[in-house]
This record gives C-alpha cells, sequence and structure tokens, in this order.
C-alpha cells in the first residue's frame, strides 16, 4: 500500500481537516474549483496514508465534495472499504457515510464489503450494526443481499428494537434485489405486523408493505385481516396513512373488503384533525372506493373546506382530489365550478394547472362553448406559458376522439382562427392539424373553413409571426383545395401571391404557390364557363338558369347550402375579362422572379403555373378579343382548363392508418428479401432513384405533401401501388368521394354536346348528388346523438386507424418473481422457505469458498447464531448437521416459547387464508381469501 | 369476536410507551399548519435573496426509475442556490445527481412566498418547504402524501433543532456528517424509521459518545507515540 507517493508524518500531523476546507471553500470568491481541485490533490495523496487518522479524514473530505460539489470519488471505493474495517468507531463511521453517499450497484469493488458488512451485522455494538444496516438498504445489489438475507433475517428478531426496525426497512431493498429473500424474510416480515407492544415496529414494517403492495396488490390481499387491525387500533398517523395506502390498493381487488373498510375510513376522515391524514383518507374513498355514494358525498365536503382554505398547499390538494373524482363523479367538480375558474387566475401555477385540467374535465356538448370562450379568454390575459398550456388543453379536449363533443363546427372554426392571433399562441402545428383534418372529414363546415382561412391569409401583419406559418399554410391549403367556396378568388390570389410571404420558410410557400395555382384554374374556369353560357344565351339556345347549373351540381355533390349559396356564389364570382387579364400579369409577376429559386418545391410548383400560364395565354387572349373563330378557341381553352380543373376537383379524402397494410400483396413481389445485391447492382446510383420518387409524387399532391398529417400521407404518393389503395378506400367509403366517372361524363357532355343536352344530364347528375347525400344522410343517423338540438354535421370516421391504438396493456411488474415468491409464501409453502434458507446460505458458503475467506466453521456459526436468535429451544448438540438445524428452524412457530400463544394465533390466521388462496378465482365471492373477520 | 378481541388489545395498546405518538399527533394536529414562526430555525445568517431565472423541468429521463420507495432523495439547498446536503435513496449517476440539483434548485428557488410547497419533476413530485435561509426538499413518488412530507421534513427539522438547539444554516455547513447521521436516524430505504424524536436524539447521543470515547483512544499519547514509531 505505501507507495513513494505516501506523506509523511508531517503531513499527517499537518493535514487539513474537513473544518478547514468548509472554510476555505467559504472564503473563495471565484476560484471555487481550483480551490477544489488543489484539496482533491491534497486527498489523493493523503488518502494512501497508512495512518487511520489520515486516510479517514483524507475520505471525509472527499466525501464532503463529493456531496456539495458533485466531484467524482469513484476512484476512492477502495479507501472507503478499508476505513470500515477500522476498528476505531469513528474511522468506521467516516467509511460507511462515504460508502452509502458514492457507492452504485456497479462499483466493482461493492462485493468486497459482504464480508465486514457481515461482522459489523453481527456486532455486539448497536450503533455499528445500525451503520452496516443502513449501508446495506443504501447499495445492496443481488450478490449483497443474497449473502446477507440469513444475517438480516436473525436482526428482524433482534431484541433491541432500533436495530430490529432498521432491519425491517432493510428487508424491501432485500426483497427488491434478491426476490428469494422474501422466502427466508417474510414469515418474520408478517409477525412483526403484530407486534403490537412496539409501535415503532408496526411503523417500519407498514411502510415496506406500503411498498410492496403498491407493486402487486393481490399477492397482499391475505393479510387484509391484520391490516384492518391496525387500521382500527393505531392512533399513530404515519401509520394510518400507510394503511391506507395499502388499502387503497386492496380494495379494489375485493368488493367485500371496501365494504367493511368505508366505515372505518369516514370516520377517521371526519374524526382526525391532521390535514395529511385526511387527505389520504379522502384520496383512499376517492380512488378505491368511489362506489360508496355517501363516502364520496362526505369527502366531497371535506375537499370543499381543503378549497377554501388559506394554505395553498391545502387548495392545490383539494383541486387535485377533484381531479381524481372527476371521472365517475363529475357532480363534485361541478359544484365546485366558479372556484375552479376562479383558481385559473390564482398566482400560483401549480394550481392553475390543476384547475384548469379540472376545467377540461367538465367540458360537455352542452358547455363547450361557454368553457372555451372564457379559457380563450384567459389565455390572452395571462403570460405566454400558460396562454399556451390552455390553448393546447383546448385543442385537445375539443379534438378527443374525432371532436366527439363538437356539435357546431362552425363555431370551433371561427375559434381555431381565433386562437390563431392570440399574441403568445404557439400551438401551430396541432391547429394546423386540426384544420385540416376538419377540412377533410367535415363537409358542411368547409365555407366556414374557408372565410376563416381566407381572413388569416388577407392579414400581411401575421405573416411575420413564425409561430403562424403553419397555420396560415393549413389555410392557405384549404382555400386552394375548397376554392369553391371563396367569394372573391381575385383576391384569394391577391393576398396569395402578396409580397410578404417571402417571409415564409419554402415549404410553406409552396402550398401557396399550389393554392394559387388550384384558384387560377378555378377563375380561369368559371370564366369560361359563364362566357360559354353568356354566349349561349346570347344565341338563345339556352335558359337563364343553365349558367349556375354547374355550381349547383358542384355544391349538390358536395352536399352543400344548396342551390341559393350556389347561385349566389356565381353571382359574386363573376370574372371579367379585365380580371383575368390582372391574374395573369400578377402571376407573371409575383410568381416569374421564384422560378429561379434554390428551393426544389418552390421552383417546381412555380415552373407548373407559368408553365399553364404560358399554354392558356395565347389561347385566352383570342378568345378575348377577335370575335371570329371564338368558338374554337374557347372550347380549346376550356379544355384544357377543365382538365386541370377536374383533376383539382377530384376530393381528398381521410385515409385510414391502416390502410397500407390491406392493400394486397401482388403476385411474385417479394416484400421481405434482402436488398443487399440490388444495393450492389445500383451503386452510385442512388440519388438519381430517390430523384424519381420525389417528381413521381409532384403531381397530385397538389402542394400539400408537407404539410399533411401523418394519417394522410399514403394521398401524397399516387404511384401505382397507392392509386389501388385510393381504388380501394374509394370503395370502401365511395360515398365520400365525388362520383368521378360521372363527374368527368358530365364534363364530357358538356363539351361534346350541344347546350339542350346539359340540362338533362345536368339533372340526372344532380338528381344522383342528392340521392348521395340522402344516402349519406341515412347512414349516418344512427350516428348522430337524439338529443341534440341542431344537427351534427356529418365527420367521416374511419372504422380504424383513427384514434391511435392504446395500448390497453397494463405494464407487468417487473418483480414478478418478488410477487410470485410472496405468493408462495402465503399460500403457506413455508416448506419452500427452508430450502431457500439453506440455497442463500449455500450460496454464500460456495462464494466464500471462492475467496477462501471464511470455513464451513464459521457459516455454522451464522447458523446457530441464527436460531439462537430466533429464539427457538437451543440444540445442546454442537456437531448437528445442519438439515436438522433447519428442520429445527422451520418448526420454530412450534415450539414458540414465551410468544407460543401470539404466534399459534397467527399460526391459525395463517391456515385460514391459506385455505382461501388455495381456491384462486377471486371473483366467486365464497371462495375469495379475504378471510371471515372482514364478514 | 376477532373484532372485540382487536378492541382488547386497543385497550392493552393505549397504556403502553404511548409518548411518541401522543407528541406526533401534536405535531400534525397544531404545529404543523400553524404560522411557521414557534420552529422555525432563527435567522443567523441572512443573506440576500439571489432569484435565478425560472425553467421548468418536464418529464423525461427519470420517470422510468423503479418506484419502490417513497423518498427518492432529500437534499438542502440554501437561498443562494449551494447545496448543503444531498441524500440519494434511489440510484441516479453523479452527473444526474448534479443535473436535478441544478433544475430543482432553479425551479424552487424561483417560486414566491406564498405558493404551494409542491412542485412536478419528471413524474415525480418534489416537496420542500424553506426554513429561514434553507429550502429542505424530498423528491417523493406522485402517488406519495404531499403533507406526510412535508411533516417528515419538519420533523427533521424539529430534531436538527433539539440536537443543536436552535439550529442555522452554519450548524448543517460545519457539521454536514453529523446531519447525515441524523438523517440516517430518521430515514432508511427511503422511508421513515423513526417517528419519535426522543428516540433519535437518544440514538445520536449515543452515537456521539462512542465518538468521543474513540477520539480519546485516537488522540491518546500512547496513540499518538505509537504512530510516530511505527
Amino acid at each position: 500500500m505505501a507507495s513513494s507517493s505516501s506523506p509523511s508524518l508531517m503531513d499527517s500531523l499537518f493535514q487539513r481537516s474537513l473544518d478547514d476546507i468548509i472554510k476555505g471553500l467559504r472564503h473563495q470568491q471565484a476560484g471555487e474549483s481550483a480551490f477544489v481541485s488543489k484539496v482533491l490533490e491534497e486527498v489523493r495523496r493523503e488518502i494512501k496514508s497508512t495512518d487511520s487518522h489520515t486516510k479517514s479524514t483524507a475520505l471525509q473530505k472527499l466525501t464532503y465534495l463529493h456531496s456539495i460539489c458533485f466531484v467524482d470519488m469513484s476512484w476512492a471505493a477502495f479507501h472507503a472499504i478499508e476505513c470500515i474495517s477500522y476498528p476505531n468507531f469513528t474511522h468506521k463511521k467516516v467509511g460507511y457515510l462515504a460508502i452509502s453517499q458514492s457507492f452504485q450497484e456497479s462499483t466493482p469493488v461493492i462485493l468486497l464489503i459482504s464480508n465486514q458488512l457481515r461482522k459489523d451485522l453481527k456486532s455486539n455494538v448497536e450503533v455499528e450494526v445500525s451503520l452496516a444496516l443502513e449501508c446495506l438498504s443504501r447499495i445492496g445489489n443481488l450478490d449483497l443481499c443474497r449473502d446477507l438475507t440469513p444475517e438480516v433475517f436473525t436482526l428482524m428478531a433482534s431484541s433491541r428494537i432500533p436495530v430490529r426496525k432498521k432491519a425491517i426497512g432493510v428487508v424491501l431493498r432485500l426483497f427488491g434485489k434478491y426476490p428469494d429473500a422474501v422466502r427466508v424474510c417474510f414469515k418474520r416480515l408478517v409477525e412483526s405486523l403484530e407486534s403490537s407492544d412496539s409501535p415503532p415496529i408496526v411503523s417500519a414494517v407498514i411502510g415496506v408493505f406500503c411498498e410492496l403492495a403498491s407493486k402487486d396488490p393481490k399477492a397482499y390481499l391475505p393479510l387484509a385481516p391484520e391490516f384492518y387491525k391496525i387500521l382500527v387500533d393505531s392512533r399513530n398517523n404515519w401509520v394510518l396513512i400507510k394503511v391506507l395506502k395499502i388499502f387503497t390498493k386492496l380494495a379494489p381487488l375485493e368488493p367485500r373488503l371496501a365494504k367493511k373498510i368505508v366505515e372505518p375510513i369516514c370516520e377517521l376522515m371526519s374524526k382526525t384533525g391532521a390535514k395529511s391524514l385526511m387527505f389520504e383518507c379522502i384520496r383512499t374513498i376517492l380512488t378505491s372506493l368511489a362506489e360508496h355514494e355517501s363516502a364520496v358525498k362526505l369527502a366531497a365536503g371535506r375537499i370543499n373546506e381543503l378549497l377554501i382554505d388559506e394554505d395553498p398547499n391545502l387548495r392545490y390538494l383539494g383541486l387535485h382530489a377533484l381531479a381524481i373524482v372527476a371521472p365517475k363523479h363529475i357532480w363534485a367538480v361541478l359544484e365546485n365550478k366558479e372556484f375552479v375558474i376562479k383558481s385559473l387566475s390564482d398566482p400560483d401555477p401549480n394550481i392553475k394547472l390543476e384547475s384548469l385540467r379540472l376545467v377540461m374535465a367538465m367540458v360537455s356538448e352542452s358547455n363547450v362553448v361557454e368553457i372555451c370562450r372564457v379559457l380563450v379568454n384567459y389565455a390572452t390575459k395571462s403570460e405566454p406559458e400558460f396562454c399556451n398550456v390552455i390553448l393546447g388543453s383546448i385543442l385537445s379536449t375539443c379534438s378527443n376522439n374525432v371532436y366527439e363533443i363538437i356539435v357546431d363546427f362552425d363555431w370551433y372554426v371561427s375559434l381555431l382562427g381565433e386562437m390563431s392571433r392570440i399574441q403568445h399562441c404557439q400551438k401551430g402545428d396541432e391547429i394546423e392539424n386540426q384544420l385540416i383534418d376538419i377540412g377533410l372529414r367535415v363537409q358542411d363546415v368547409r365555407p366556414e373553413l374557408v372565410r376563416v382561412g381566407r381572413d388569416l391569409l388577407m392579414d400581411p401583419a401575421l405573416l411575420g409571426n413564425p409561430f403562424l406559418h403553419r397555420i396560415l399554410s393549413a389555410a392557405a391549403w384549404l382555400c386552394g383545395e375548397y376554392v369553391e367556396f371563396i367569394r372573391n378568388p381575385v383576391e384569394l390570389m391577391e393576398s396569395l401571391l402578396q409580397p410578404r410571404t417571402s417571409l415564409l420558410p419554402p415549404s410553406v410557400r409552396a402550398v401557396y404557390l399550389e393554392s394559387a395555382f388550384k384558384a387560377l384554374v378555378f377563375c380561369l374556369h368559371s370564366y369560361l364557363q359563364s362566357a360559354t353560357s353568356s354566349d349561349h344565351s346570347a344565341l338563345g339556345l339556352s335558359d337563364p338558369g343553365v349558367s349556375s347549373q354547374s355550381y349547383d351540381e358542384y355544391s349538390g355533390a358536395h352536399g352543400e347550402n344548396g342551390e341559393e349559396s350556389g347561385t349566389t356564389l356565381i353571382q359574386e364570382n363573376h370574372i371579367t375579362p379585365d380580371s383575368v387579364l390582372r391574374l395573369l400579369n400578377l402571376i407573371d409577376m409575383a410568381v416569374g422572379p421564384l422560378s429561379g429559386s434554390y428551393d426544389v418545391e418552390i421552383q417546381e410548383r412555380t415552373r407548373n403555373i407559368l408553365g399553364f400560364t404560358e399554354l392558356i395565354k395565347p389561347v385566352l387572349s383570342d378568345s378575348l378579343h377577335p370575335q371570329d373563330e371564338r368558338h374554337k378557341q374557347q372550347a380549346e381553352a376550356s379544355k384544357m382548363v377543365r382538365l386541370l380543373h377536374d383533376t383539382f376537383s377530384d376530393e381528398l379524402g381521410p385515409v385510414s392508418m391502416s390502410a397500407q397494410g390491406r392493400v394486397p400483396v401482388p403476385d411474385g413481389l417479394v416484400l421481405y428479401e434482402n436488398l443487399a445485391d440490388l444495393e450492389a447492382v445500383c451503386g452510385s446510383s442512388l440519388p438519381a432513384s430517390s430523384a424519381t420518387i420525389s417528381f413521381e409524387g409532384s403531381h397530385n399532391v397538389e402542394g400539400a405533401t408537407s404539410i399533411f398529417i401523418s394519417d394522410q400521407k399514403e394521398e401524397s404518393e399516387p404511384s401505382s401501388e397507392s392509386t389501388s389503395l385510393l381504388a380501394e378506400h374509394r370503395k370502401r367509403h365511395g360515398l365520400y368521394y365525388l362520383p368521378s366517372e360521372k363527374n368527368t361524363e358530365h364534363h364530357e357532355a358538356n363539351n361534346d354536346y350541344p347546350p339542350a343536352n346539359e340540362l338533362k344530364s345536368g339533372v340526372t347528375v344532380s338528381n344522383d348528388a342528392q340521392d348521395l347525400a340522402k344516402l349519406a344522410e341515412q347512414s349516418f343517423l344512427p350516428k348522430r346523438k337524439s338529443k341534440q338540438v341542431k344537427a351534427r354535421p356529418v365527420v367521416v370516421k374511419l372504422d380504424e386507424g383513427d384514434v391511435l391504438p392504446i395500448s390497453s396493456k397494463i405494464p407487468q411488474a417487473k418483480d414478478d418473481s418478488l410477487s410470485e415468491a410472496v405468493r408462495d409464501v402465503l399460500l403457506g409453502n413455508e416448506a419452500d422457505a427452508d430450502t431457500l434458507t439453506q440455497k442463500a446460505a449455500a450460496d454464500s458458503v460456495s462464494r466464500k469458498k471462492g475467496k477462501e475467506k471464511l470455513n464451513a466453521k464459521e457459516q455454522e456459526d451464522d447458523l446457530d447464531h441464527m436460531d439462537s436468535q430466533s429464539g427457538t429451544v437451543q440444540n445442546p448438540v454442537k456437531e448437528r448437521s445442519k438439515r436438522s438445524s433447519r428442520k429445527q428452524n422451520a418448526d420454530e412457530g412450534d415450539h414458540g416459547g414465551d410468544k407460543g400463544k401470539q404466534k399459534r394465533r397467527h399460526r391459525h390466521g395463517k391456515h385460514r387464508t391459506r385455505e382461501g388462496v388455495q381456491n384462486p378465482p377471486a371473483n366467486v365471492i365464497s371462495q375469495t381469501p379475504v378471510p371471515d373477520l372482514l364478514l | 369476536m376477532h373484532v372485540i378481541r382487536a378492541q382488547a388489545l386497543t385497550k392493552s395498546n393505549t397504556h403502553g410507551p404511548t409518548s411518541s405518538k401522543n407528541r406526533w399527533l401534536f405535531l400534525s394536529n397544531a404545529c404543523f399548519f400553524s404560522s411557521p414562526n414557534r420552529t422555525e430555525i432563527s435567522a443567523r445568517i441572512i443573506l440576500s435573496l439571489g432569484l435565478p431565472s425560472p425553467e421548468l423541468g418536464t418529464a423525461g429521463a427519470y420517470s422510468q426509475r423503479p418506484s419502490s420507495i417513497m423518498i427518492h432523495f432529500v437534499c438542502l439547498i440554501s437561498r443562494q442556490g449551494k447545496v448543503r446536503l444531498t441524500k440519494w435513496y434511489s440510484t441516479y449517476t453523479q452527473k444526474e445527481r448534479s443535473k436535478a440539483i441544478r433544475e430543482l434548485s432553479g425551479v424552487i428557488l424561483s417560486r414566491g412566498p406564498k405558493l404551494c410547497n409542491f412542485v412536478d419533476w419528471k413524474g415525480h413530485k418534489v416537496v420542500y418547504k424553506r426554513y429561514a435561509s434553507l429550502y429542505f426538499c424530498m423528491c417523493i413518488d406522485d402517488e406519495d402524501n404531499e403533507l406526510e412530507a412535508l411533516e417528515v421534513i419538519h420533523h427533521f427539522v424539529e430534531i436538527l433543532d433539539r440536537y443543536f438547539g436552535s439550529v442555522c444554516e452554519l450548524d448543517l455547513i460545519f457539521n454536514f456528517h453529523k446531519a447525515y447521521y441524523i438523517l440516517d436516524e430518521l430515514l432508511i430505504a427511503g422511508e421513515l424509521q423513526e417517528s419519535s424524536k426522543k428516540t433519535v436524539a437518544k440514538l445520536i447521543s449515543a452515537q456521539d459518545s462512542l465518538v468521543e470515547v474513540a477520539k480519546e483512544e485516537a488522540s491518546s499519547i500512547s496513540n499518538i507515540i505509537a504512530q510516530a514509531t511505527k
């Protein structure tokens, strides 16, 4: 040990003490870390000293730095172990402190302390035993726990109360790390439950059981009578709280137990003056005895007391208790509605959050409008962080289960718009998702959606707020996709192409451009339509209603507002040749410069638009001016425009998340083959292939690729396999799609046949559309709730995949082995316990053999010691076989001396419970393991 | 039948050593929620208030920690954010420890005096209480009783107060190891082990006398000579 760097005697004599270090640290103003590293250097030298005092002082200093300055001391692990082996108590103490502060389960030298711990556990000095127990409770790992289980078992019956109590505390660690310890110690633990003569012991045992039961309550059901007795008898609030916690876990498993404990708990709740105990009673009743109406009423009364208390802690806990009761007894929350709302403006953020949760719990179909109104008002007034919490909870509550509680979607959509305009709003992503989701799912709300979107797009100020960009992207997409509801498409085009859009990120800008494209196509289409029809009407070939016909069809097919809105639309939409020219110029001006953009998405879309205008311009300008050849030109123009218009008017629907999985794999396509050789073949040509993919997607995507929420993603690539997907989806949800073939037929008819025929075909289509709407109505009728006054619009729901599958699996208790062991012991396999003691002992023997430190004789002494401690009849024969000694141990209950009476009663109870447990089905009332004490 | 026997047992119980229980009841009933002045640690060190910026911890890394104990850790932080004592009952690496303390002191020190004493932290709850210039913090499970934890803290403070005689921050700074030994008598394996202040005081003084004896031995002249002539 002594190396060249080991300190001299002078070093030891002038070693700085811990006090010196502390003082030194306090006087350091800035160079604290320099000081610490200097001290560390000293410590490294001093700790190597052979002098125990010097070493322990160095270790103490290091421990101090470790726990206060978070200095690493893993390197000193071995020195700490040396310190605990010193006979001097001061040094030992320093060593133990260092170990319990710094050791982790993975500390490599940890097993070296096993022997020292055993020695100290067997020490006659109570304080030394305490130190060792404390240390074990802190650092015990599997090996240590296995090796020392026999010693702890012995100490559990110690006559010294503090030692016994600590030993019981350590059992929790033993069970956690080494479940087989249950078979050794559990019986004694249960016996300790009944040691009503010493309250600290009961307190310690209950603490252990409370933690054990929180993991696997079922195993402890047979002990219910013992717990019940403590519940009724104990006057110690610590113990009562723990027992209540145990019953919180046990009561749901056994209805009769719940019935039995309701009364004492209510009594306790009303009698006790300690708030902690009262709160625990409330919590127990609310979580586990919620079916007992009267108890819940009582508890609600106590909650009201908490709510009006001055102490913020109690107010917080009162709200917390309300949150527990909310799912089952919402009336308790509604009673305190005003208080809850008031708490939203409490200075304490915890109380605010809790009351927000409660407010959200109160939301229902009938009050969602007013509650959201109140909340949005609060949000505008509160600081940014809480504002966003409020907005987040509004969004999540309202969208819960496909907008279950929303009846008036027009209102909700305008609320979304309003929320976007709140100054601190940072919920752009969520609002974006919901806007698009609603647009896809709820047809009736589209006009309002478009109106909200247009308002957002028009406001140039919003473009400067980066948090709103996602929302704007959604608005742009909606306005482009449902452009037929826009009152003034030209105005929309202007706002989509306004100069400040340069502030947008490229992905959003791409959406803007695509929407502008759609709007342009729509404008041209309606212009050409009206031009044709006016020609026709001038020629007297058609009646005046014809011009609005296509819109009627359109809106009819969409199940929209019907004829009136269709006609009003066309009147306001009336597009003059001038405005068309202006549009084309606007596009040249605003979009033109973007064709050189570095962003692929923008560039691609720009090119699309420009290409289209290039194509359409000559045709249009011809048709605008010269009178001759007009029809021919116009037909050509409308053919082109109609083609695009048809593309865009093909409706997008929500796609089930699992849709991809339902696509049949084509024959001969090997999906699960390794593509390693493919990679070898392609080699460097990988980038090329990825490029093709992105081009492929660009046509039908309509610029929405980037903003689509995940479950629409499949839609975005209408390559060969997803067309089949689309077809299948359409087959299943045909109702929500425009009948595409008919539509094109109709348009063809428009093209090829003179207007006289148009009327006829138009009528049939609109009839079809009406039928469709009727059909849709019928099919959704049963889904509607009858009590609603205002009809809730149809919300498209896919039968699956809408809601993320919630894993209903209850997480399996990790310590299966522990519960198993407990169950075994409670089932009465006490015989096993002995073999296990044997096993544990054998384990430790084998380990010792490996280290050649202890011989078998010492091991036998262990067992002797154990027996004498456990108060059994001493066997005078020294050389008895281990086997017989264990048998002795097993029989201790029978031969019990002074405690005999108590033990026999216990055994009796045990026997009874054993009978119960052997018939496991807990549902069968006559055979449940709750003993007759409770009946 | 059984119930009757149980009642009989209660009666015999009341004759037993109940002084600790009574004190406990007294503590819970009256002291704890009354004004803190009575038992508050005297503030011998008055230091200026330095409030760090608020940074709220979010649930995450630590939440999967197996929670088979009530108290995950105890720490004492001064008003300036200096750590005075840390004791870990769950497994945390040194890195996690220092991060946890940094985050928590940020959250706790920034909270105003009239707010509640609980902070949600990484799926657990941290219960704290300020005594003079020191914040006593305790991290407990989500399902545990916050008020009980507050009482444990108060219990600890009272024991310290009794031991040091009107305890102050300086006492804990210079006797940091003693504070640990007292805490170890109070809690074991993250559970409360002793609810009687008297018992804890007795155990600590027993330890102290042992330490005294050991010190005398070590500093005896014969020992020093033995050391010197080694």
